[in-house]
C-alpha cells in the first residue's frame, strides 16, 4: 500500500510532465553525422567553463600531528547468546555370552584336565544386565555474561558378582559414577582494557598441550592480535585407576602455552610452544602451523620429553571444496616418546606395567595419506593408505609391536534411495613381519611341556583383511533412522608351530586351532525421536564365536537408551 | 630413506599446490558472431538509431527493424542484402524468412540463452533492494514484483526498461542514479557478460505459480528460494537457488501435501521414476540431515573445523558450546563406528598397536589398563588353562601371552627347556 501511495503521484507527474512543459521532439536520430562518440541518445551538454579559481589562501601551518600509537586490533569474542542446556541419557544393557555345551572330549575344546572351561552359574555368567547413563549439563552467559559452566558425567550400575561376566569391561573396578568435566569459565567478563580476553576455567576438565591431559585445576588464557598466552596447574584425574596396578593418582600437572601469530590475517603463519611437566618429567611441543591457502594447512610439530626429541610430525590437509579432502602425514617416532601417554614412560623398566605391554618404544616411522570426496553427486568415497617402517636397530630388544607394516583400504557410501545409503568398507594390512623360518619352528609334540623358543619379534600378525557393509535408512535426522551392519576380520597369524606327525603347518593339521582366524558380527540400531528432546535408541549387536574361546558360541549385547535433552 | 623420499614428495606437491593460483578464468570478450548482432562493429553509432527512443524512454525497448527495417536499410548501410535473396544478414534476426513475404518470419531469441551478450547492464540487486537508500531516493521502495512482474500464468517476468523507467525517467531528476536517456550510464560498452542462465531445464518442471502460497495458504517470499540474490551487486549470473531451500518446504507435511514431498522424484523430474536405483543426490537429502561436508573424509579429518566449539554444538548438544577446548566434549562421549562389539573383544589390540596416538584421541592410558587387569575370556577356569588348554592360545599366537606375561617369569618357568 505504502508502495503504491508513493507511485501514484510519480505516474501523475510523469503523465502531465510532457504536457507542461512541451519542450520540441528531440533530434535524436542523428544520420551519422556528426558522429557520436558515446552511447547516449542525448547529447550531453558542454562542460560550464571552470569558474574562476578563487585566490588562493595562504595555507595555515601545519599543526604538529601527534604520534599515533598503533594498537593491535585485539579479536573480541562474540557474546555468547545466553543459554541452558541439559541432556541425559539413562539405558539398560544386557549382555549375554552362549555356551556350547562342549564336552572335555570335544576336539573344539582339546584335551582339558578339569572339564569345560566354562560352566553356567558356577565359574561363568551367560547373561548380565546394568544400567547405564550420561547426563550433561550447560550454561552459558545466563545470568552473568561471560559466565559458563559445563558438567560431562556417565555413570554405570552393574550389580556386583564373583562369576565371571559375559563382556569383560573396564567398568567393573572402577567408580561407578565418573565426572568428566565440571567446570566454570569467565570469558570476556572485563569489558576493556587489556584483560578483556582473558578466559580462566576452574574445576575438571580437558587440558590441551602436548598430550590431553584430565585434570582438577585452574586454566587461563590471555590473547591479543597475534599473541596468545596461557597457563594452568592441576592434579591429574585417576579415570580408571585402580590401586593394584600401581598407576600414580593426583599428581600435579603443570604446563603453559605461548602462540604467536608472525602472519595474521586469511593466511596465518602460527609458531606455538606448549609445555607440560608431570612427576618429574616435562615434555614440550613446538607447532608452525601455515596456512598459504584458505584451504591448505600446513603443520609441522616436534615434541620433546625431558630435553630428547621424541615424535615429530608433519601433516598436510586440502580441502579442494566441502566435500572433497586431502591429507598427508608424516611420523617419526623415537626412544624417547612415551609409551602410551604423558605419564606412561620407558624410562623405568622395572616399573609395573603387567597386562598391558607392548614392548619398549623403538623408533619408527611412519606415512600416511587420505583422501575423501563425493562421486556423482551421491557416492562418499574414502581412500586411505600408509607405510610404517621400523626403525629398531639390531641390537635393540625384539619386540613384535615395533613391526612395520603396510595397509590401504577404503569406505564407500552410497545412497542408494533418497532415504538408504549403503557402506562398503574394506581395510587390508600387511605386516612386515618375517615368518618364523623353519630352522626356528618349533614342532608341536602333544601332551608335552616344550620349550618356549619364541622370537617375539616375528610372532604376532602376519595380514589382516577386513570388511564390512551396512545398509542405512534415515527419514532425516532427528526422526527416524534403522541400520544394519555386518563386519568381518581375517587375521593370519605367523606360523610358529608346526604338527610332530605331518609335519605341516597347525592349519592344515588336526589342531583346533589354526593360523588363521575370522572374527566377525552384526550390529543393528534403531533410533526415533518420538519429539524434537527426547529419543530413543537399541542396539543390538551379536558376533561369532572366538577362536581362543571356542565354547562360547558368540557374544551378545542389548542396549535400550533413552536420551533427552532440554 | 624411502619415508623421507615420500616425505619430500608429499611437501613439494603440497608446497605445489598451495603456491599455485586458482584464479577463474576472465570472460572472453564479446565475439563477432557472424549469425548474430555485433554490437562492436555498430559502436560508432548511438543507440537511437537501431533502438527508438521514444519507446525505450516510455519503458519499452522495441527490437530494430519494427519499421520495415529502417534502421539497417534506411540510411543504405545494408542496402544490398535486402536487395538479395535472404541470406546472413536476415539470420541474425529471424529464424527463418519467406522470401515472398507471404508466411510468417519468426525472430530468433535474443540475447542468445546461456551466452554472452553485449552492453550488459550495470543493474545492481544489492543496490536496489536496500530500501533505505531507494526510499532516499525516490521515496519508496521496491520489492521484487515491483520489477519482475507476474503475468496472468504466475511467471515473473524478466525485468525490463518498463521497470526502470518508473524511477529512472529524466522527470524523476534522480541524482546519484543514471537516466533513461543516457544509455551508456547502464549498457557498459566493451565488457561481455553471461546472460541469465535458465535453470529449469531437462526434465526439471517448476511453476513460479503454483509456489506463491504453500498448502497452508502462506505467502512464499520469493527470497525463500532466492536467498542471495538480494546481496549481488552486479548483474552478472545471480546465484542459483539452493535445493536446501526445496528440501526445507518440500519436507514439510505443513506446508507441501503429501504427493508433492521431496522423495517423490516425479515432483519436480519429469522422467525420474521411483525405482530402487534412482540415486538421491546428496542435496536433495533431508534438511535436517547432517551437513553436506560432513564426509567419510570429514569424520577422518575435522580438527581444523571443530576448533570453535560453537559450531559443532549446535547439533552436538552435549557439547558446552565453548569456542575452545571442547574436542574432549565429543571424543569422550561419541564412540567411533568401527568400536563394535568384536573390536573391544579382540580387533583393538591390531590397530593399538598400529597406530596409538588414535587410541589417546579419546583414552588416556588408564583406560585401557581397566580392561587389561580383567581376566580374559580364553583363561577360562585358572585350573583348565593353566594346565593345557593354554598351550591353543599360545601356540596360535604368542603375542597376545606377552602383552600380559613376561616370558621370563611367567612362562620359562615350565617352558625354559624342554623337559
Amino acid at each position: 500500500m505504502r508502495r503504491t501511495r508513493a507511485l501514484a503521484p510519480l505516474a501523475l507527474a510523469l503523465a502531465i510532465a510532457p504536457a507542461a512543459a512541451a519542450p520540441p521532439p528531440p533530434a535524436l536520430f542523428p544520420r551519422r553525422v556528426p558522429m557520436p562518440t558515446t552511447l547516449a541518445m542525448r547529447v550531453e551538454p558542454p562542460p560550464a567553463p571552470p569558474a574562476a579559481a578563487p585566490a588562493p589562501t595562504p595555507a595555515p601551518p601545519a599543526k604538529p600531528r601527534p604520534a599515533r600509537r598503533r594498537r593491535a586490533v585485539v579479536p573480541r569474542r562474540e557474546p555468547a547468546p545466553p543459554r541452558l542446556t541439559a541432556q541425559l541419557a539413562v539405558g539398560m544393557a544386557v549382555d549375554g555370552a552362549n555356551l556350547r555345551n562342549l564336552t572335555a572330549a570335544d576336539p573344539a575344546i582339546g584335551i582339558t584336565t578339569a572339564g569345560s572351561d566354562f560352566e553356567a552359574g558356577t565359574n561363568y555368567r551367560p547373561a548380565r544386565s546394568y544400567a547405564f547413563g550420561e547426563a550433561f549439563l550447560g550454561s552459558r552467559g545466563l545470568g552473568v555474561p561471560g559466565i559458563s559452566a559445563y558438567l560431562a558425567s556417565r555413570f554405570r550400575l552393574a550389580p556386583a558378582t564373583q562369576l565371571t561376566p559375559p563382556l569383560v569391561d573396564g567398568w567393573d573396578r572402577v567408580d561407578p559414577v565418573q565426572v568428566q568435566s565440571a567446570w566454570t569459565e569467565a570469558d570476556g567478563v572485563i569489558d576493556s582494557g587489556p584483560l578483556r580476553t582473558l578466559r580462566v576455567r576452574g574445576g575438571r576438565q580437558f587440558l590441551y598441550g602436548p598430550a590431553v591431559a584430565h585434570v582438577d585445576g585452574l586454566a587461563a588464557t590471555w590473547s591479543s592480535a597475534r599473541l596468545k598466552l596461557g597457563a594452568y596447574l592441576g592434579s591429574r584425574v585417576p579415570d580408571w585407576n585402580t590401586a593394584s596396578f600401581g598407576n600414580q593418582p593426583r599428581r600435579l600437572v603443570s604446563g603453559g602455552e605461548v602462540a604467536l601469530t608472525l602472519r595474521a590475517g586469511p593466511r596465518p603463519l602460527l609458531v606455538r610452544l606448549r609445555a607440560l611437566r608431570y612427576d618429574g618429567s616435562d615434555h614440550g611441543d613446538l607447532t608452525v602451523d601455515w596456512t598459504p591457502r584458505a584451504d591448505v594447512a600446513l603443520t609441522w610439530t616436534a615434541r620433546g620429553a625431558d630435553g630428547a626429541l621424541a615424535r615429530q610430525r608433519v601433516a598436510a590437509r586440502i580441502r579442494v571444496s566441502d566435500e572433497t579432502r586431502l591429507a598427508f602425514e608424516a611420523d617419526l617416532r623415537r626412544r624417547a616418546d612415551w609409551l602410551w601417554d604423558y605419564e606412561r614412560r620407558d624410562d623405568d623398566p622395572s616399573r609395573p606395567r603387567r597386562y598391558l605391554d607392548l614392548g619398549p618404544t623403538l623408533p619408527r616411522t611412519t606415512v600416511r595419506g587420505r583422501a575423501g570426496t563425493v562421486l556423482l553427486d551421491n557416492i562418499d568415497a574414502l581412500l586411505f593408505a600408509g607405510l610404517a617402517f621400523d626403525g629398531s636397530r639390531a641390537d635393540d630388544t625384539p619386540s613384535y609391536a615395533s613391526a612395520g607394516w603396510a595397509e590401504g583400504g577404503g569406505a564407500f557410501e552410497i545412497r542408494m534411495r533418497r532415504t538408504v545409503a549403503v557402506t562398503l568398507s574394506g581395510l587390508a594390512r600387511v605386516y612386515s613381519r618375517k615368518d618364523a623360518s623353519p630352522a626356528v619352528q618349533v614342532v608341536d609334540a602333544e601332551n608335552q611341556i616344550q620349550a618356549a623358543q619364541w622370537p617375539t619379534a616375528n610372532v604376532g600378525e602376519r595380514n589382516l583383511l577386513e570388511g564390512g557393509v551396512q545398509v542405512r535408512f534415515t527419514g532425516g535426522a532427528r526422526k527416524f533412522s534403522a541400520s544394519g551392519e555386518i563386519y568381518a576380520r581375517r587375521t593370519r597369524y605367523a606360523r610358529l608351530y608346526v604338527d610332530d606327525a605331518v609335519a605341516e603347518p597347525l592349519a592344515e593339521s588336526l589342531d583346533p586351532l589354526t593360523d588363521s582366524v575370522i572374527h566377525g558380527g552384526g550390529r543393528f540400531i534403531f533410533e526415533a525421536w518420538i519429539s524434537p528432546r527426547l529419543r530413543l535408541r537399541t542396539e543390538y549387536e551379536l558376533t561369532n564365536r572366538f577362536a581362543a574361546a571356542p565354547e562360547i558360541a558368540g557374544l551378545k549385547a542389548l542396549r535400550i537408551i533413552a536420551e533427552g535433552r532440554y | 630413506m624411502i619415508a623421507w623420499r615420500a616425505l619430500a614428495t608429499v611437501a613439494v606437491a603440497t608446497a605445489a599446490l598451495a603456491c599455485s593460483r586458482a584464479a577463474p578464468a576472465p570472460l572472453p570478450p564479446p565475439t563477432a558472431e557472424p549469425d548474430r548482432f555485433p554490437h562492436p562493429a555498430h559502436a560508432q553509432l548511438a543507440c537511437t538509431p537501431c533502438h527508438d527512443s521514444a519507446a525505450a524512454l516510455a519503458g519499452v525497448a522495441q527490437m530494430p527493424g519494427q519499421d520495415d527495417h529502417a534502421a539497417c536499410d534506411g540510411a543504405g548501410c545494408h542496402q544490398a542484402a535486402f536487395m538479395a535473396p535472404p541470406g546472413a544478414l536476415c539470420r541474425v534476426c529471424h529464424a527463418a524468412v519467406d522470401p515472398i513475404g507471404a508466411g510468417a518470419s519468426p525472430l530468433r531469441t535474443y540475447p542468445a540463452v546461456d551466452g554472452l551478450r553485449s552492453l550488459p547492464s550495470t543493474f545492481s540487486h544489492a543496490a536496489h533492494l536496500d530500501n533505505a537508500t531507494v526510499e532516499a531516493a525516490v521515496g519508496f521502495n521496491v520489492g521484487c514484483t515491483d520489477c519482475h512482474e507476474v503475468d496472468a500464468a504466475g511467471l515473473p517476468a524478466t525485468a525490463g526498461h518498463r521497470a526502470c523507467v518508473r524511477c529512472h525517467a529524466d522527470e524523476v531528476g534522480l541524482t546519484d542514479a543514471p537516466a533513461m536517456s543516457s544509455c551508456a550510464a547502464c549498457h557498459r560498452a566493451g565488457v561481455a557478460a553471461r546472460t541469465p542462465r535458465r535453470l529449469i531445464v531437462r526434465d526439471v518442471r517448476f511453476d513460479h505459480g503454483v509456489h506463491r502460497a504453500d498448502a497452508r495458504g502462506a505467502a512464499i517470499a520469493c527470497s525463500t528460494c532466492h536467498q542471495d540474490s538480494r546481496a549481488v551487486a552486479t548483474d552478472g549470473r545471480l546465484p542459483k537457488p539452493p535445493l536446501a531451500a526445496c528440501v526445507a518446504c518440500h519436507d514439510d507435511p505443513d506446508r507441501v501435501p503429501l504427493t508433492k514431498r521431496m522423495r517423490v522424484c516425479e515432483t519436480c523430474h519429469a522422467s525420474i521414476s521411483l525405482t530402487f536405483g534412482a540415486l538421491a543426490p546428496r542435496s536433495h537429502l533431508p534438511a535436517t540431515e547432517r551437513p553436506i561436508d560432513h564426509t567419510l573424509a570429514f569424520r577422518k579429518d575435522h580438527g581444523r573445523e571443530a576448533a570453535d566449539g560453537k559450531r559443532c554444538s549446535r547439533c552436538h548438544t552435549q557439547m558446552s558450546g565453548a569456542a575452545e577446548s571442547a574436542c574432549d566434549e565429543c571424543h569422550q562421549t561419541m564412540r567411533p563406528g568401527d568400536h563394535t562389539l568384536m573390536w573391544r573383544e579382540t580387533e583393538h589390540g591390531q590397530e593399538a598397536i598400529a597406530d596409538r596416538d588414535r587410541c589417546a584421541a579419546c583414552h588416556v592410558a588408564d583406560a585401557c589398563s581397566a580392561c587389561h587387569q580383567q581376566r580374559p575370556r580364553s583363561h577360562g577356569p585358572a585350573m583348565s588353562f593353566a594346565g593345557a588348554d593354554h598351550g591353543d592360545v599360545a601356540r596360535q599366537n604368542p603375542a597376545a601371552c606377552v602383552t600380559c606375561h613376561d616370558v621370563g617369569a611367567d612362562c620359562l618357568p615350565c617352558h625354559g627347556a624342554a623337559p
